[in-house]
Protein backbone atom coordinates (compact mmCIF):
# COMPACT_ATOMS: atom_id res chain seq x y z
CA UNK A 1 0.00 0.00 0.00
CA UNK A 2 1.97 3.55 -1.09
CA UNK A 3 1.36 6.70 1.05
CA UNK A 4 -0.60 9.20 -0.04
CA UNK A 5 0.72 12.53 0.56
CA UNK A 6 -0.43 16.09 0.40
CA UNK A 7 2.24 19.29 1.52
CA UNK A 8 0.01 22.31 1.88
CA UNK A 9 1.03 25.63 2.28
CA UNK A 10 -1.26 28.62 3.56
CA UNK A 11 -0.80 31.86 2.47
CA UNK A 12 -1.30 34.76 5.08
CA UNK A 13 -4.42 35.72 3.04
CA UNK A 14 -5.75 32.28 3.01
CA UNK A 15 -5.25 31.43 -0.17
CA UNK A 16 -4.21 27.39 -0.15
CA UNK A 17 -1.60 25.46 -2.55
CA UNK A 18 -1.56 21.58 -2.08
CA UNK A 19 0.31 18.82 -3.67
CA UNK A 20 -1.09 15.32 -4.40
CA UNK A 21 1.71 12.82 -4.09
CA UNK A 22 1.33 8.84 -3.57
CA UNK A 23 -1.71 9.08 -6.18
CA UNK A 24 -1.70 7.71 -9.68
CA UNK A 25 -4.47 8.29 -12.26
CA UNK A 26 -7.38 10.85 -12.09
CA UNK A 27 -8.35 9.49 -8.03
CA UNK A 28 -5.45 12.24 -7.69
CA UNK A 29 -7.62 14.85 -8.96
CA UNK A 30 -10.48 13.61 -7.03
CA UNK A 31 -8.80 13.95 -3.38
CA UNK A 32 -7.96 17.55 -5.03
CA UNK A 33 -11.48 18.15 -5.75
CA UNK A 34 -12.79 17.16 -2.04
CA UNK A 35 -9.81 19.00 -0.57
CA UNK A 36 -11.14 22.32 -2.59
CA UNK A 37 -14.53 21.50 -1.40
CA UNK A 38 -14.00 21.28 1.95
CA UNK A 39 -12.58 24.62 2.45
CA UNK A 40 -13.74 26.70 -0.74
CA UNK A 41 -13.40 27.33 -4.51
CA UNK A 42 -10.71 25.44 -6.81
CA UNK A 43 -8.71 28.02 -8.86
CA UNK A 44 -6.47 25.74 -10.70
CA UNK A 45 -4.77 22.18 -11.19
CA UNK A 46 -1.66 21.24 -12.84
CA UNK A 47 -1.39 17.66 -13.31
CA UNK A 48 2.08 16.38 -12.71
CA UNK A 49 4.03 13.48 -14.43
CA UNK A 50 3.30 11.02 -11.95
CA UNK A 51 -0.52 12.33 -12.41
CA UNK A 52 -0.38 10.80 -15.67
CA UNK A 53 0.99 7.02 -15.11
CA UNK A 54 -1.49 4.15 -14.70
CA UNK A 55 -2.42 3.14 -11.05
CA UNK A 56 -0.77 0.17 -10.54
CA UNK A 57 -1.97 -3.36 -11.46
CA UNK A 58 -0.65 -7.26 -10.09
CA UNK A 59 -1.13 -10.46 -11.85
CA UNK A 60 -1.86 -13.16 -9.42
CA UNK A 61 -1.31 -16.79 -11.10
CA UNK A 62 -3.96 -19.35 -9.93
CA UNK A 63 -3.09 -22.42 -9.72
CA UNK A 64 -5.80 -25.11 -10.99
CA UNK A 65 -5.57 -27.56 -8.12
CA UNK A 66 -8.35 -29.72 -10.14
CA UNK A 67 -5.42 -31.09 -11.93
CA UNK A 68 -3.78 -32.44 -9.14
CA UNK B 1 4.01 14.25 -7.28
CA UNK B 2 0.53 14.01 -8.99
CA UNK B 3 -0.59 17.24 -8.84
CA UNK B 4 -0.67 20.84 -7.60
CA UNK B 5 -4.18 22.53 -6.64
CA UNK B 6 -4.65 26.45 -5.95
CA UNK B 7 -7.60 27.03 -3.58
CA UNK B 8 -9.33 30.20 -2.44
CA UNK B 9 -11.05 29.58 1.01
CA UNK B 10 -14.99 30.57 1.12
CA UNK B 11 -15.63 31.18 4.99
CA UNK B 12 -19.00 29.32 5.27
CA UNK B 13 -21.10 31.12 7.94
CA UNK B 14 -22.67 27.53 8.73
CA UNK B 15 -19.17 26.72 9.75
CA UNK B 16 -19.49 29.65 12.44
CA UNK B 17 -18.01 27.33 15.65
CA UNK B 18 -14.94 27.24 13.58
CA UNK B 19 -14.37 30.77 12.91
CA UNK B 20 -15.13 31.64 16.17
CA UNK B 21 -12.24 29.01 17.41
CA UNK B 22 -10.01 30.45 14.38
CA UNK B 23 -10.50 34.47 15.07
CA UNK B 24 -10.11 33.69 18.92
CA UNK B 25 -6.39 32.36 17.75
CA UNK B 26 -5.87 34.97 15.15
CA UNK B 27 -7.00 38.02 18.04
CA UNK B 28 -5.27 36.29 20.67
CA UNK B 29 -1.94 36.27 19.23
CA UNK B 30 -2.19 40.10 18.39
CA UNK B 31 -2.83 40.93 22.19
CA UNK B 32 -7.01 41.52 22.35
CA UNK B 33 -9.30 38.90 23.94
CA UNK B 34 -13.09 38.12 23.77
CA UNK B 35 -15.62 40.25 24.96
CA UNK B 36 -19.70 39.41 25.30
CA UNK B 37 -21.35 41.18 23.10
CA UNK B 38 -24.08 42.03 25.52
CA UNK B 39 -22.09 43.51 28.20
CA UNK B 40 -18.59 44.78 26.47
CA UNK B 41 -19.15 48.27 27.37
CA UNK B 42 -17.06 48.18 29.98
CA UNK B 43 -14.41 47.64 28.09
CA UNK B 44 -15.07 50.23 24.91
CA UNK B 45 -12.29 52.15 23.82
CA UNK B 46 -12.90 55.82 24.28
CA UNK B 47 -16.28 55.84 22.40
CA UNK B 48 -16.19 59.26 21.38
CA UNK B 49 -13.11 59.84 19.86
CA UNK B 50 -13.36 56.42 18.25
CA UNK B 51 -12.34 56.26 14.45
CA UNK B 52 -14.30 52.97 12.89
CA UNK B 53 -13.84 50.92 9.45
CA UNK B 54 -16.09 48.01 8.47
CA UNK B 55 -14.88 46.07 6.03
CA UNK B 56 -16.12 42.95 4.56
CA UNK B 57 -14.33 39.55 5.19
CA UNK B 58 -13.26 38.49 1.29
CA UNK B 59 -15.05 34.93 0.11
CA UNK B 60 -17.57 34.65 2.77
CA UNK B 61 -20.64 32.69 1.88
CA UNK B 62 -24.07 32.41 3.70
CA UNK B 63 -24.58 28.60 3.98
CA UNK B 64 -27.46 27.34 6.62
CA UNK B 65 -28.74 29.03 9.05
CA UNK B 66 -26.73 27.88 12.11
CA UNK B 67 -25.97 31.31 13.06
CA UNK B 68 -28.38 33.98 14.37
CA UNK B 69 -27.70 37.22 12.00
CA UNK B 70 -27.54 39.47 15.49
CA UNK B 71 -25.16 36.90 16.49
CA UNK B 72 -21.30 39.04 17.24
CA UNK B 73 -17.80 38.00 18.09
CA UNK B 74 -16.52 40.97 19.88
CA UNK B 75 -12.40 41.58 20.90
CA UNK B 76 -10.42 44.18 22.30
CA UNK B 77 -8.21 45.65 24.32
CA UNK B 78 -7.36 49.15 26.10
CA UNK B 79 -7.56 51.03 22.60
CA UNK B 80 -8.97 48.56 20.05
CA UNK B 81 -12.13 46.91 19.51
CA UNK B 82 -12.63 44.06 16.60
CA UNK B 83 -15.97 42.81 15.96
CA UNK B 84 -17.16 39.90 13.55
CA UNK B 85 -20.73 39.58 12.66
CA UNK B 86 -23.56 38.86 9.41
CA UNK B 87 -24.65 41.84 7.44
CA UNK B 88 -27.98 41.47 6.17
CA UNK B 89 -27.34 39.16 3.20
CA UNK B 90 -25.51 36.77 5.69
CA UNK B 91 -21.93 37.89 4.66
CA UNK B 92 -19.67 38.21 7.28
CA UNK B 93 -18.11 41.20 8.09
CA UNK B 94 -15.00 43.12 10.29
CA UNK B 95 -15.68 46.44 12.08
CA UNK B 96 -12.59 48.06 13.55
CA UNK B 97 -12.46 50.33 15.93
CA UNK B 98 -9.83 52.41 17.73
CA UNK B 99 -8.77 55.61 19.29
CA UNK B 100 -5.65 57.15 18.43
CA UNK B 101 -5.70 55.60 15.02
CA UNK B 102 -6.20 56.51 11.43
CA UNK B 103 -8.87 54.93 9.17
CA UNK B 104 -5.81 54.11 7.05
CA UNK B 105 -4.36 51.71 10.01
CA UNK B 106 -7.58 50.92 11.14
CA UNK B 107 -8.58 49.45 7.68
CA UNK B 108 -5.05 47.59 7.13
CA UNK B 109 -5.26 46.33 11.05
CA UNK B 110 -8.63 45.15 9.59
CA UNK B 111 -7.53 43.85 6.02
CA UNK B 112 -4.71 42.05 8.19
CA UNK B 113 -6.86 40.16 10.66
CA UNK B 114 -9.08 39.11 7.94
CA UNK B 115 -6.42 37.85 5.96
CA UNK B 116 -5.13 35.49 9.23
CA UNK B 117 -8.36 34.59 10.62
CA UNK B 118 -9.32 33.06 6.98
CA UNK B 119 -5.53 31.75 7.04
CA UNK B 120 -6.36 30.26 10.55
CA UNK B 121 -9.91 28.89 9.27
CA UNK B 122 -8.45 27.32 6.16
CA UNK B 123 -6.14 25.26 8.48
CA UNK B 124 -8.27 24.08 11.14
CA UNK B 125 -10.84 22.40 8.05
CA UNK B 126 -7.99 21.20 6.50
CA UNK B 127 -7.04 19.52 9.42
CA UNK B 128 -10.37 18.18 10.78
CA UNK B 129 -11.54 17.09 7.67
CA UNK B 130 -8.27 15.04 6.59
CA UNK B 131 -8.30 13.55 9.77
CA UNK B 132 -11.70 12.06 8.96
CA UNK B 133 -10.28 11.19 5.45
CA UNK B 134 -7.75 9.02 7.46
CA UNK B 135 -4.84 11.63 6.47
CA UNK B 136 -2.74 12.34 10.07
CA UNK B 137 -0.30 15.52 10.28
CA UNK B 138 3.14 14.52 10.20
CA UNK B 139 4.96 17.91 9.97
CA UNK B 140 3.71 21.67 10.59
CA UNK B 141 5.80 24.77 10.40
CA UNK B 142 5.32 28.74 9.65
CA UNK B 143 7.94 29.93 7.81
CA UNK B 144 9.44 33.26 7.93
CA UNK B 145 6.27 34.92 5.47
CA UNK B 146 3.54 33.58 8.19
CA UNK B 147 3.19 30.86 5.81
CA UNK B 148 1.40 27.66 7.48
CA UNK B 149 3.12 24.67 6.09
CA UNK B 150 1.37 21.27 6.60
CA UNK B 151 1.93 17.69 5.35
CA UNK B 152 -0.61 14.83 5.74
CA UNK B 153 0.13 11.44 5.44
CA UNK B 154 -2.54 8.63 4.60
CA UNK B 155 -2.46 4.71 3.38
CA UNK B 156 -4.31 4.08 0.17
CA UNK B 157 -7.24 1.68 1.01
Amino acid sequence: MPAREIDIQIAPDGTVRATVSGIKGPACQELAKELAQIIGQELSFAPTAEFYECEEHRDVDIEDQSRT
Amino acid sequence: MSGVVVIAPIVATAAWPVLCSAAAAVMGAVGLTAVNAQTNNTTDVATETNTRVELDLANSEEVGTTIRRDEELVFANDSLKVIFSRDARGKLKICVEGSGYSKAELEQFGRDIAGRVVQQYAYQRIVQEMQARHLSVVDQSVDADDNIHIKLRGWED
